[in-house]
Parts: C-alpha cells; structure tokens; sequence
C-alpha cells in the first residue's frame, strides 16, 4: 500500500471508530478538513509511525508543514522510502 | 530491650512448607549481637525476612530493612550509609534457614543509634531511598490485636521490604498468627497458592487485583477462604470494589491509604471508592487530612519516627491529588503522573477508572506518548474480557468516555494488551521507556 491510501486508511479508522461522518477524501484535501482535531493529528502521526516505521516530524528537519494529505503522503514517501 | 508482645505460635508458609516459630528462631543459632551497633538487613523475601526481623526484636538492635531486590553490592554501599556497623545476610535451603553477620567494611563513624527502632526506606525509584525509622514498640502499638486473629492466615502480595509488605508481616506477627508468602507474583502462582494455604487476610494494590481477577476462572474456590482483603497503595475504584465483591462475597474489603513515612492514614471499609468529606475537617484523627487545591496534604500528630517529632507540626503536601464529588473525596492518582495535554492536565487514573467502567473492560492504563507534532498523546491500554470483540468494545469505549470525559481526556490511541504491566511494589507501571511522557 502507498503512502497516501495508509494514511486515508488510517484517519477513516479513526473517525469510524467513534461514529463520525468521514468526508470525502482526496489528495487534495487539506488535513484541518479531514474531520481530524490537533489531537488526532498527533495520534494519526503516532499511528503512522508504528505502520510506517518513520515520523518526518521528528527532530525539527521539517521546512514546511503539509497542508493537504497529499503532500502530507508524500513527506512520508521521502521519509520511508515507500513508493 | 526486647518488646512486649509475647510470641510462641507465629509462623511462615512459603513454597509449600511451614516454618514454625523454633525454626524461624534457630535461624540465627549463633549469630553474636555482641558487637553490633546497627544492622542492615540484606535478605531475600521470604521466611528469612521473618527471621531476620525476629532477630532484631529479640536483641533490641537498631535494624534497617534493605529492599530484598537489592544485589549484595548495593546493599554493602547502602549500610554504611544508613549508619549499620553490619549487614545480616541469609541462606535458605529447603526447610532450613541461616542467617549470617558481616561487618561493614567502609570505616566511618557510625551515628549513636539510641532505642530500639526499625528503618524501612521508602519505595521512591529515583535516587538513594530515604530511610524511615520507627520505633518497635510504637510499629507494635499499631497493629490490632485481639484473640479472633490468632487464627489468622495473612497473605501479601507486596514484598515484605516495603512498607505494605512488612506491615502485613507485623499483623501476622503481633497477633501471634501466620503469615503466608506466595511463591511468585505471577497471578496464576498467587490463584494457586491462594488454593493450598487458604489465607484469611490478603493485601495487594488494585492493579495486582485487576490481574488476579482477569487469571481467576469463573466458579474456581481461589477466594472462599478470604474473610479481609485489604487494597492499598493506589487509588482505589468503585469497578474493582465491584468486582472484587462479586468474586469474594463473604470478604470484608477495606481500602487504605498509607505511605512509608506516616503510616496508614485513611482505611475505608464501607465497599464505596474515596472515603467521606468529613474527614477532612477531623482533628481527631492520628494522621489529619486536609484538600489543599487538587491535592491533599497530611499532618501527623503523633511523634511515630523514633526520636524525630520536629516535623510532626508540618503539614506535608502528598503529591497525590484528590477530588471531593458528593460528600466524599476521591483519589486521582500522583501528580507526577499527570499528563499535560495542550495545557490541560489529565490525571490517568481517572480516564483508568471511566474506561473501568465499559462492560467488557478488566483492566485498563493510560500512558502518555509523546507526539512529535502536539505534546503528549493519550493512549489507553486495556485488557478485554475473553472473547470480546475488538471493534465494538473500542466503539463502546470511545462512546462512553466522549459521554464522561472533556474531548482533550478522551484516548485518541486504543490498544489491548494481555495483562497490566506491574513495578516491584505491585503498583502499575507508568513508565514504559521512551514511549512515557517524562
């Protein structure tokens, strides 16, 4: 599985899990429109860590937050080297 | 100086064999207290802890009682330290017991120890443990006594060179009785030994309880034979009264709140979780209890340290926070636990208690992560009965602590694990290596 369906996988389980609606994801989707709150945004990262193997925000090397799950996968694609 | 309680009867089950009261003395066959000034205590955890503290009451000796896990390195460092001439060390093959004298080779001064007192150090896991002397007459003042416990059989579940342990062995001890040492802390060694020896009396913290009860199969005797099971050293909640009264029926269940310094200071037995707000305001009580803020704060108001009263006037802040709810005070866990979740602070042992509350959930603990992006994530470890369904037990939690807890208190990671991590001192682990929120 690619980086960007992991991490659509991962924030439908989360909002499944408690009974909300998830909106339709893409690639353009902006993260703060994914029906996630900071904290799950923190828990999605620790979530993705564990399947992934690597948290880019780790160690402050980040330039530039991702805004939309797309360059939010493809910041793990660099980190992980999945394809 | 020996003390006043007459003992002939009390005697030690462990590992399936008893020793009795000329075995647990002929121990310390011809150890010489001659020379002694002060002794440390360097057992295992075992008839030889009885033994030892035997010796030392007889002889009227200033004893401190090292941690049992402690390797013999340690404890040669240690003594010293804690003003002891010697270190009493001991064997145990089979049924027999040897304790044995060695002098302290560091050559120091050694502090003029006066009375008759006993050391226990507290169980803190930072730093050098900090020693806590009592007086042997008042250690033995404080246990009740009375011919119905004669008959007793004490079980603990806590070392016996912590306070709670050694506590149960001075009940066990000043009522003349018998004091029963399981032969591992393993739930399953405890169900069975709770078959053979069929204590009387038990003491463990709720989190060995929570393991015990998730290891007991349904309809097994383990705890017919309990007639008192004490609960202490964490905060107590209503889930585990419940389930406890449900496994052991005829078990008067008291909890206690208690630390190494002041001794017991609440013992609550009416099956409700906290203990009443009133309390709070009663100075007649031995330990007074004040809620300062969120956390409460204790005086002592008798000298129980030998020889050290200055501090008895102070009041102590505990480091344990509290909560009053409808006439009673609850326990909410340390305040170093606490987490701080952007700003806001969640004690763990209360989301422990609303996720306690989901049918289906035995155990629960909730550790902080820390996030790379968000300070520190909350995660709920739980233990689910048997054959419940993952999916719809995590369901079930996240329903119910989105309906008790602030959306900031609500576990955003849910995982399940087989059975609650436990410290040496029988408390839940809060530190799991780079995972805790420190």
């Amino acid at each position: 599985m690619q980086a960007y369906e992991i991490i659509e996988d991962a924030i439908r389980t989360i909002l499944t899990e408690r009974d909300d609606e998830v909106p339709q994801l893409k690639r353009e989707t902006q993260i703060s429109a994914s029906g996630l709150d900071s904290l799950d945004i923190a828990a999605l990262v620790v979530r993705l860590e564990e399947r992934l193997g690597t948290d880019p925000f780790k160690n402050g090397a980040l330039t530039r937050f991702p805004r939309t799950l797309g360059e939010l996968a493809e910041l793990y694609t660099q980190h992980s080297g999945l394809a | 100086m020996a003390s006043g309680i007459e003992i002939a009867a009390f005697e030690v089950v462990a590992g399936g064999r008893e020793f009795g009261f000329a075995d647990l003395a002929a121990a310390a066959h011809g150890v010489d207290s001659s020379q002694v000034r002060s002794v440390a205590i360097s057992v295992p955890d075992g008839p030889l802890t009885a033994a030892a503290l035997l010796w030392v009451r007889r002889t009227g000796l200033n004893a401190v009682l090292l941690h049992a896990d402690l390797r013999r390195t340690e404890a040669e460092a240690l003594a010293p330290k804690m003003g002891c001439s010697h270190i009493l060390s001991g064997v145990a093959d089979g049924k027999d017991l040897w304790l044995t004298l060695t002098t302290c080779e560091t050559a120091r001064q050694y502090r003029a120890n006066q009375g008759h007192g006993l050391g226990l150090l507290t169980s803190g896991t930072t730093g050098i443990p900090k020693l806590v002397t009592r007086d042997w007459e008042a250690l033995e003042r404080s246990v009740a006594r009375g011919p119905q416990w004669q008959e007793a059989r004490w079980m603990s579940l806590y070392p016996l060179t912590r306070f709670a342990g050694f506590n149960t062995l001075l009940h066990a001890l000043c009522n003349d009785a018998t004091l029963i040492i399981p032969r591992a802390l393993q739930p399953s060694a405890i169900l069975e030994d709770l078959c053979e020896t069929r204590p009387t009396h038990i003491s463990g913290t709720p989190t060995m309880w929570r393991n015990l009860l998730m290891a007991l199969a349904p309809g097994t005797p383990s705890l017919s034979s309990l007639r008192q099971i004490t609960l202490g050293g964490e905060a107590v909640d209503q889930p585990i009264l419940n389930a406890l009264k449900a496994a052991a029926p005829q078990a008067r269940l008291t909890h206690i709140y208690a630390s190494t310094e002041l001794g017991v200071c609440v013992a609550v037995s009416d099956g409700q979780a906290g203990f009443p707000a009133d309390w709070l305001e009663d100075n007649s009580k031995r330990v007074q209890l004040r809620l300062r803020g969120d956390e409460l704060w204790v005086k002592r108001t008798e000298c129980s340290i030998g020889g050290q009263c200055e501090s008895s006037e102070e009041w102590v802040a505990t480091g344990d926070l509290a909560a009053i709810h409808e006439g009673r005070v609850y326990f909410q866990g340390r305040r170093s636990d606490v987490l701080n979740i952007g700003g806001a602070k969640v004690a763990p042992a209360e989301v422990e208690e609303r996720l306690s509350e989901v049918p289906g959930v035995l155990g629960a603990r909730v550790v902080g992560r820390q996030s790379s992006i968000a300070g520190v994530v909350i995660v709920a470890e739980l233990v689910g009965q048997a054959g419940t369904d993952e999916k719809s037990l995590r369901a079930a939690i996240l329903k119910h602590c989105r309906a008790c807890l602030p959306s900031y208190a609500v576990p955003r990671i849910i995982t399940f694990i087989d059975s609650l991590p436990i410290s040496a001192s029988g408390k839940i682990l809060r530190t799991d290596g780079e995972r805790t929120n420190e």
